[in-house]
C-alpha cells in the first residue's frame, strides 16, 4: 500500500534539484515528460554535466547544450563538467566557450571538468571561486601567463603537455597559492627544469611523466607543506638518460617512488619522513642491454642516503635475466640497518 | 535507570525524540555531524529531549547508524595513520556505504533523503541523493514512472508538446 505512492515527486524541491545535478544534464532535462510538476525542475539543476558521448551527433549535442543554457534559470553554477568531442573536426570552441562563460558569469563555480583544448576564456581564468580545476588534453602555451588561479585547492591536469613554454623552466603552480592538491596524469615536458613549488601543497601525485628533452631533465619539488608525495612513471627518452629528481619538503610524511629507468633522487630537508617506497622497473627491453644491477645498486644508496630519518624504507627492483629482488631497509632511532635480500625466479 | 556514571556523563549525550516519541541517546561528538544538532550544541540548546519531528524512529535508528560509523571511522583523528591504510579505509567506508544506502527500500530510501536533509548531515544527503540519481539517469520516462510510481498528469498533446520544447534531450 505504502508502495503505491510517488515517493520521488513529493521530495521537497531542493532534494530534488541535488538529484538532478548529479547526473549527466541530458537525463535531468528528461524528466521533464515525467508528469507536470517535473516539467521545470531541472531549470534549476545547480551543477551542468554535458557528455557529448551520449548523442549519436555532434551537432544534436551542441543544441542541447545551448538549449539548457537558454532555458535554465539565470543562477549560480557549482559545479560545470563539460568533456567535448574527440576529433577536431567535429569541436565547437564557440559553443565550448560559450558554457565556460555562462558558468563563470553568475560567480560561485567551484568545480570546473574539462578538456578544452584552446584558450580558456577570460571568464574562467578570473574566476576567483573555483576550487577544483581538472583539465585534460590541453597545452598549457597559451595558459602560462595568465594561470592565476588564487583560490584553487585541488589541480588535476592529464594529458598536458608542458614542452611550448617559452622559457628553459617551467614554473605555474608557484602562482596558486591555496593550492592543497596536485596531480599530474601523463603529462610530457621538454626543457631542463621542471619546478613544482607551492606553499600550502599537502598531496603531490605525478604519474607517466614523459620528459622529452635531448639532455637531462631537473623536477625541481619545493613544498614546506607536503605530507604524501607519488612519483610514477618518469619516461625519459632513452635508457641512458638520467633525471634528477630534487625534493625539498621538511613535512613529508609518506613517498612512493616506482622509476623505470635510472633515477637520481636527491632529498633535502625531508627530515619528517615515515614511510618510503622505491620500486625500479626498467622496460623488458632495456634490461639485458645495460648494467642495471650496478647501477641502481649506487642510485638506491644515493636515494637512502636522504632518508636518515625515515621510519621504513621499503625498496624492490626488477633488472637483468628476469630476477625480482627486495629488500626492506628499516633504519630505526639507533640508525641500524635491517637488510633482507629475497630473490626468486620467475617463470618466463 | 541513571547511574552516578552516566549522570556524570550525561552532558555528553544528546536525547533525541523521533517524531513517533522515541528517544534515541546520540554521543556530542557523533551528533556534530548534523549541522542542525551542532547549531543547538553551540546555541546551548540541547537540554532534555530534542524533538525531531520530521524524522520517525525507523529512519532516524538509520541516520545514527550512518553518524555512528562514520564517527568510528573518522580518519582526521588518526593522522599518523600509513597511506595504504588510509587508502583502504576510505575504500572500506565506500563499499559500507554503498551497502548501507543500497540496503534500502523505496520508502526508507524516501524518509531518509528527508531527514537527513532535515537534520543538515551532508554526507548522507549526498550519498542518498546520488544513489536515487543512479537509479533514474539513463532510463526512459515511462521506466522512471514505473520505478516510483509517479503518475503523469499530461494529456497526450501536452506531452508531446513538452517532449518537442526539449528535444534535444531525447536525441
Amino acid at each position: 500500500m505504502k508502495r503505491a505512492r510517488d515517493r520521488l515527486s513529493n521530495l521537497p524541491n531542493p532534494i530534488i534539484y541535488n538529484i538532478l545535478s548529479l547526473m549527466d544534464t541530458k537525463y535531468a532535462v528528461r524528466t521533464c515528460v515525467l508528469s507536470k510538476t517535473w516539467m521545470f525542475h531541472w531549470r534549476y539543476i545547480h551543477s551542468l554535466n554535458f557528455n557529448p558521448e551520449t548523442f549519436t551527433k555532434v551537432s544534436a549535442f551542441r543544441k542541447f547544450v545551448l538549449h539548457v543554457l537558454r532555458h535554465r534559470r539565470p543562477f549560480v553554477v557549482r559545479r560545470l563538467k563539460l568533456l567535448t568531442a574527440y576529433t577536431a573536426k567535429s569541436r565547437n570552441p564557440s559553443v565550448e566557450k560559450k558554457v565556460l562563460d555562462y558558468a563563470a558569469s553568475y560567480g560561485g563555480l567551484e568545480e570546473l571538468e574539462t578538456k578544452f583544448d584552446s584558450k580558456f576564456p577570460e571568464s574562467i581564468v578570473q574566476c576567483q571561486s573555483l576550487k577544483t580545476l581538472k583539465l585534460s588534453t590541453y597545452s598549457i602555451e597559451d595558459l602560462q601567463d595568465s594561470f592565476d588561479f588564487a583560490s584553487l585547492t585541488t589541480l588535476q591536469l592529464s594529458g598536458t603537455s608542458f614542452s611550448q613554454t617559452h622559457n628553459n623552466s617551467f614554473d605555474i603552480f608557484s602562482t596558486c597559492l591555496n593550492l592543497e592538491n596536485l596531480i599530474l596524469i601523463n603529462s610530457s615536458y621538454g626543457r631542463e627544469i621542471f619546478e613544482i613549488s607551492a606553499p600550502r601543497l599537502i598531496n603531490l601525485s605525478i604519474s607517466g611523466f614523459r620528459l622529452q628533452n635531448s639532455i637531462k631533465t631537473k623536477i625541481e619539488i619545493s613544498a614546506p607543506s607536503l605530507v604524501n608525495l607519488n612519483i610514477s612513471n618518469l619516461i625519459p627518452q632513452g635508457m641512458n638518460f638520467t633525471n634528477v629528481v630534487v625534493i625539498s619538503a621538511p613535512r613529508v610524511k609518506f613517498f612512493n617512488f616506482r622509476a623505470n629507468c635510472r633515477q637520481t633522487l636527491s632529498i633535502e630537508k625531508c627530515s619528517s619522513l615515515e614511510k618510503m617506497n622505491v620500486r625500479v622497473f626498467p622496460p623488458v627491453a632495456w634490461r639485458e642491454t645495460y648494467n642495471w644491477e650496478q647501477g641502481y645498486m649506487f642510485d638506491l644508496l644515493c636515494i637512502t642516503e636522504g632518508f636518515y630519518g625515515a621510519k621504513s624504507i621499503d625498496i624492490s627492483f626488477k633488472f637483468s635475466k628476469g630476477k625480482f629482488k627486495s629488500y626492506h631497509v628499516n633504519s630505526g632511532a639507533e640508525t641500524e640497518v635491517v637488510e633482507i635480500i629475497k630473490a626468486h625466479k620467475r617463470v618466463n | 535507570m541513571s547511574t552516578p556514571s552516566s549522570s556524570v556523563f550525561s552532558y555528553r549525550v544528546l536525547k533525541l525524540k523521533s517524531s513517533d516519541g522515541e528517544i534515541f541517546e546520540v554521543k556530542q561528538t557523533v551528533a556534530v555531524q548534523s549541522g542542525v544538532l551542532k547549531q543547538m550544541m553551540e546555541d546551548g540548546c540541547t537540554e532534555g529531549e530534542i524533538p525531531l519531528n520530521n524524522v520517525d524512529s525507523p529512519t532516524l535508528a538509520k541516520i545514527i547508524e550512518w553518524c555512528n560509523k562514520h564517527h568510528d571511522d573518522d580518519v582526521e583523528g588518526r593522522v599518523l595513520s600509513q597511506e595504504k591504510e588510509k587508502e583502504k579505509e576510505k575504500a572500506d567506508m565506500k563499499r559500507w556505504e554503498s551497502e548501507f544506502i543500497d540496503a534500502l527500500n523505496r520508502d526508507e530510501l524516501y524518509f531518509l533523503l528527508i531527514g537527513s536533509n532535515y537534520m543538515n548531515i551532508k554526507e548522507l544527503l549526498d550519498c542518498a541523493a546520488q544513489k536515487v540519481a543512479g537509479m533514474v539517469k539513463g532510463k526512459t520516462p515511462e521506466a522512471i514512472r514505473e520505478m516510483f510510481n509517479i503518475q503523469s498528469d499530461f494529456t497526450e498533446e501536452e506531452e508531446k508538446a513538452i517532449r518537442k520544447e526539449n528535444q534535444w534531450a531525447f536525441n
